[in-house]
């Protein structure tokens, strides 16, 4: 079932038009990677989605409803919930206060009960619970990022480059948190520009160039489409090392 | 310096700061969080002033109950945050929320002349007084000399104002929500925060803030024409000094520059008003961005 259909769509910041005309879906419970150029577009089109831009055209289905007029508060509280590049996370709160300004749209009584599952699952947040949060390596960071975005039960989470600028070790980490993630039954967009994990992790995957949509497909076609690799994977004609020599 | 002299310099420098954090701390909190440098807000002190006068003389002349005195500046200070506070933030602070701050500065600075003469059409040049409330509380010996126990209730005044805003920022959703606009305004709009209504409802506090300032002093002034303008530049001063956006700071920079004014005035009193400004160049020089804000890369 769609969860989240975008459908010609034109955004920018003021004259300055980056996506022209992007179109793609999202079915619940799934992975969809988001692979592109730096300058491509893909924090914009997170941001058109989650309301914090405004379009010049084009329509965002949410579950059937438009959503392309509705500010980011609106649209959180539908339960679109979004983990911005960087470190998302208020660094002069704790990291208990992030976790409960994560569910501050709830008004049911399961908040507590959610923040001790969210803890469960971050160990290493839970030894941190009353330490600011800017004092946090920059994986826990990220862990109590998206920890906080699940704290408000999103239907659709939309994750802006969650392993930039971590070590390939956390990213390893941070990628396992994810497919457990999927697996509880979440429906995650996964914008990357770790191209390889992301594809490798994603069901399905679009790539964006300038602003449009270029390729779509299986996260395993696309791993394996020449194009892709000779772009987004550094891969040369023959398919031995591991090295990377990305274009970015 | 013998004794006595430090007392009084402690206790009318005390009552000075409490004066001084009254108004300046609804400054800091809309500078924190709408980042805007809000001139209207010595309109508002004045507002609040000229309002309570009259209804104080009114009140007072039909002879109701006395204490019902500080009712009365409480109601009004309400009234006015949230009359001024709306007309100000959604008729005019809201469309220029994407402009350059100088521009910001310049319109509240235009808004604040147009309501100072407001204020003259309203209440016109006369001076008016209404001291009972001052009278009512009587006077305490302190080291063998007479203070206004109303001046010293302004001290009780704002630590309750202080105390109040620190468990409001502290302990309720709504003060994290605001403090989360403060540090990442952003990030606080992709977490689902309703920036539009923080914004409305900060500045409606913060104004009532001013206006309750205003309220509370007018039984101990004359008010009259130009006291918005004094107290905005005195605000400013403290706001600079502490950090602009910080409520410790502001707490801090009325304590230096009330205490400081108050022994210049006790010990060289041609220095009153130079002391403030000579601290608050002092801080510029060696701290540009005040005692207590974080710094930060200038936006340009």
């Amino acid at each position: 079932m769609t969860i989240l259909e975008v459908d010609g769509l034109h955004a920018g910041y003021g004259q300055i038009r980056v996506l022209h005309g992007v179109g793609l879906s999202i079915t619940r419970g799934e992975i969809v990677g988001l692979i592109g150029a730096n300058g491509a577009g893909k924090t914009t089109l997170l941001k058109t989605i989650s309301g914090l831009i405004r379009p010049n055209g084009g329509r965002i289905l949410f579950e059937g409803r438009d959503i392309v007029r509705l500010p980011a508060h609106r649209t959180v509280e539908m339960g679109i919930c979004q983990v911005a590049e960087g470190r998302a996370i208020l660094k002069r709160m704790t990291v208990l206060e992030n976790l409960k300004m994560g569910a501050h749209t709830r008004r049911d009584a399961g908040v507590d009960a959610d923040i001790g599952q969210i803890l469960r699952k971050f160990p290493v947040l839970d030894e941190r619970q009353t330490q600011l949060a800017g004092t946090l390596s920059g994986g826990e960071q990220q862990m109590l990022a998206i920890g906080r975005a699940l704290m408000a039960r999103p239907r659709l989470l939309l994750l802006d480059e969650p392993s930039l600028g971590l070590a390939p070790m956390i990213v390893t980490q941070i990628f396992r948190t994810l497919r457990g993630l999927r697996e509880e039954g979440n429906t995650i967009f996964l914008v990357e520009q770790n191209a390889r994990r992301a594809l490798q992790l994603a069901d399905r995957g679009y790539v964006l160039e300038r602003g449009r949509i270029a390729l779509e497909g299986s996260g395993e076609d696309l791993l394996n489409d020449p194009g892709v690799q000779r772009t987004y994977l550094g891969k040369q004609a023959e398919t031995t090392g591991n090295r990377q020599t990305r274009l970015s | 310096m013998d004794s006595q002299l430090l007392v009084i310099i402690l206790i009318d420098g005390l009552v000075y700061a409490s004066y001084l954090f009254m108004v300046s701390v609804g400054l800091t909190v809309i500078c924190g969080v709408q980042k805007i440098l809000n001139v209207t807000h010595g309109a508002l002190y004045a507002f609040g002033a000229y309002l309570t006068a009259t209804l104080l003389i009114v009140y007072f002349e039909a002879g109701w109950p006395q204490f019902g005195a500080f009712f009365v500046m409480l109601v009004s200070a309400i009234f006015l945050g949230i009359v001024l506070g709306v007309i100000i933030e959604r008729g005019l602070l809201k469309h220029l929320y994407h402009e350059d701050e100088h521009i910001v500065v310049l319109a509240t600075f235009a808004a604040f002349l147009v309501l100072e003469d407001v204020l003259l059409l309203i209440w016109g040049t006369d001076a008016y007084i209404a001291a009972e409330p001052l009278m009512l509380l009587g006077q305490t010996d302190i080291a063998e000399l007479p203070f206004d126990n109303y001046s010293l209730s302004m001290v009780l005044l704002s630590a309750v104002v202080c105390v109040i805003l620190w468990y409001g920022l502290r302990r309720t959703t709504f003060g994290k929500m605001l403090l989360a606009v403060i540090y990442d305004r952003e990030l606080s709009q992709a977490m689902g925060i309703n920036v539009t209504k923080v914004f409305l409802l900060t500045f409606i506090v913060g104004s009532f803030l001013g206006a309750l300032g205003g309220a509370y002093q007018a039984p101990a002034i004359s008010v009259q024409p130009g006291i918005g303008v004094e107290v905005i530049v005195l605000a400013f001063a403290v706001v600079v000094i502490g950090g602009m956006g910080s409520i410790p700071g502001a707490l801090i920079g009325s304590l230096v520059v009330g205490i400081a004014r108050a022994a210049a005035v006790h010990m060289e009193p041609v220095l009153e008003l130079f002391v403030i400004y000579m601290i608050m160049a002092f801080v510029l020089i060696v701290r540009p961005q005040g005692l207590f804000a974080p710094a930060k890369p200038r936006k340009i």
